[in-house]
């Protein structure tokens, strides 16, 4: 795992030297379609293979402007080393998916045992992942390269039982005195996602769970070199937003960033970034 | 001033021997069938409140205490309190109500008071809207105070502060003058967080708007048929 991210580094610095350098492009298309559509617009997302067990990833605005480098530089720090974090799990995750509709055509009268047996690979798989940080307290934490990134998530389930909200909190900063604060940021994502079986949820859902998990590590990184760059515009006026958490109504007043059918990004009146979940996403689609 | 309106205000209360009136259920048949007037009482200025310092040296020692976020309650916009009348003349007509819409801001002064100790009487005397607007009922949403409190016990405060709100909400027969709905829609919302976070105050900003919110939530999901 180490020597995957010395290998990154290595990479990032590199593209330090070289704006316009090229990378060998990798299948990346599962990690794009889970993306939001605005962020697929604006940024170009590029993978190259460090080794057979896992692959760098290169998040980069569309258009940077040469002021904005450095910031962009640091942003990329983040965007690497998270990124990689969530497309490994991913990968894992589709390999795994592979194997199982493998085992399944093939051994179709055991499919309740080959299930388990996969979920808890998954599972194992996932926690694995996400060794630099510490999954099974709910708190993923790391310093690298002196920067400390703290992933804060909460699982809270709906009163429906039939969905889910995932909300994270990520805190990016540096610990150099000299730039303290410059990059010191929180955002908090939200996620609401249907699931098969809370009950079920750490065993039979660790795919599902991991999957979303990706998804807003992906959101609150985007967010991040969005911020960074400039290229988040908040509105000039203070709005109230409304938004549900295990179906409780939040009211908050903030500056819009990014607003569609079924989510809002806006700034908090404590400055935080905030991707929150405001209509169920089936209501959406059917709307 | 401030101060010296407090002290009268609370001399006032103390003298008056004041009619509780409980809170009447809703009947949604008593909407329709009648025109109706919506109105919603002037939209009082945003403040801070501090029960329990009852005396004017604690009063004092509470405003000069809180004097930042007192400021800064006051400059909070009242004007979505008018959101709950606009979306209530649109729900009871979405609902097939008669409704006249009544712009004019109620001032509760202008209207003669009502001495008479029946129970579920209208404290008021309304009927010259009946006669104006040509309405049968009054569907009258009469907000008192809005901003924030923070509860003292004389010049120590208990807590922290809060957004709060203090108003009623009722349905007059103006024939009868009998209250045909009664709500009290008085509440409090506690701030989420840390409270004291000087100029701009979010966690009582949000609590503020989470206090409107809930104000017009409270009333609408009455008046849902």
């Amino acid at each position: 795992m180490k020597a995957l991210y010395l290998l990154l580094l290595l990479f990032i610095s590199s593209c330090g030297n070289n704006a316009t350098q090229t990378f060998k492009t990798v299948d990346i298309s599962n990690i794009k379609s889970q993306l939001q559509p605005e962020v697929k617009d604006l940024f170009l997302i590029n993978a190259t293979d460090a080794d057979s067990q896992g692959v760098n990833l290169y998040i980069a605005p569309k258009n940077v402007s040469s002021e904005a480098y450095t910031m962009m530089y640091y942003g990329n720090l983040f965007a690497g080393i998270l990124a990689h974090a969530a497309f490994e799990g991913v990968r894992q995750e589709s390999r795994a998916s592979d194997e199982y509709k493998k085992s399944n055509s093939s051994l179709a009268k055991h499919r309740k045992d080959i299930k388990a047996i996969s979920n808890k690979f998954i599972l194992n798989k996932a926690l694995g992942n996400y060794s630099k940080f510490n999954l099974t307290t709910n708190k993923l934490e790391a310093d690298i390269d002196s920067w400390r990134i703290k992933i804060a998530p909460d699982f809270v389930i709906s009163n429906n039982k039939n969905e889910i909200s995932i909300i994270a909190r990520i805190s990016l900063s540096k610990n150099d005195k000299e730039q303290n604060n410059l990059h010191s940021k929180t955002i908090f994502v939200q996620s609401n996602q249907p699931i098969h079986s809370i009950d079920k949820l750490f065993i039979n859902n660790a795919l599902h769970l991991k999957k979303t998990l990706s998804v807003l590590v992906f959101s609150a990184v985007d967010l991040f070199i969005k911020d960074s760059i400039g290229v988040l515009a908040r509105e000039e006026k203070l709005k109230t937003i409304k938004y549900t958490i295990d179906s409780k109504k939040i009211v908050e007043r903030g500056k819009i960033i990014f607003k569609n059918c079924d989510s809002i990004i806006f700034e908090s009146l404590r400055k935080e970034i905030k991707l929150v979940v405001t209509k169920n996403i089936n209501s959406c689609e059917k709307s | 001033m401030k101060i010296f309106l407090t002290l009268i205000a609370v001399m006032m209360l103390s003298s008056c021997g004041i009619r509780h009136q409980e809170t009447i259920k809703i009947n949604h048949s008593s909407f329709y069938g009648n025109k109706i007037g919506v109105a919603i009482s002037e939209t009082p200025q945003a403040d801070l409140y501090f029960p329990g310092a009852n005396c004017l040296l604690c009063i004092a020692t509470a405003e000069a205490m809180n004097g930042s976020l007192s400021k800064y309650v006051e400059s909070l916009d009242t004007s979505d309190l008018l959101n709950i009348h606009t979306k209530v003349i649109s729900l009871l007509k979405k609902q097939g109500a008669n409704v006249i819409t009544i712009n004019e801001k109620i001032k509760l002064d202008n209207f003669p008071e009502i001495d008479t100790e029946i129970k579920n009487k209208s404290h008021y005397d309304f009927s010259s809207l009946g006669q104006k607007y040509g309405i049968d009922k009054l569907l009258f949403i009469n907000i008192r105070t809005i901003g924030g409190d923070r509860n003292y016990a004389s010049y120590i405060p208990t807590g922290a502060p809060k957004a709060f709100i203090e108003g009623k909400v009722y349905l007059v027969d103006l024939k009868s003058n009998n209250y045909e709905w009664y709500k009290d829609i008085t509440r409090a919302v506690p701030i989420k967080g840390k409270w004291d976070e000087p100029p701009h105050y979010p966690g009582m900003t949000n609590a503020y708007y989470q206090l409107l919110e809930e104000t017009s939530d409270a009333i609408i999901g009455e008046i849902v048929r």
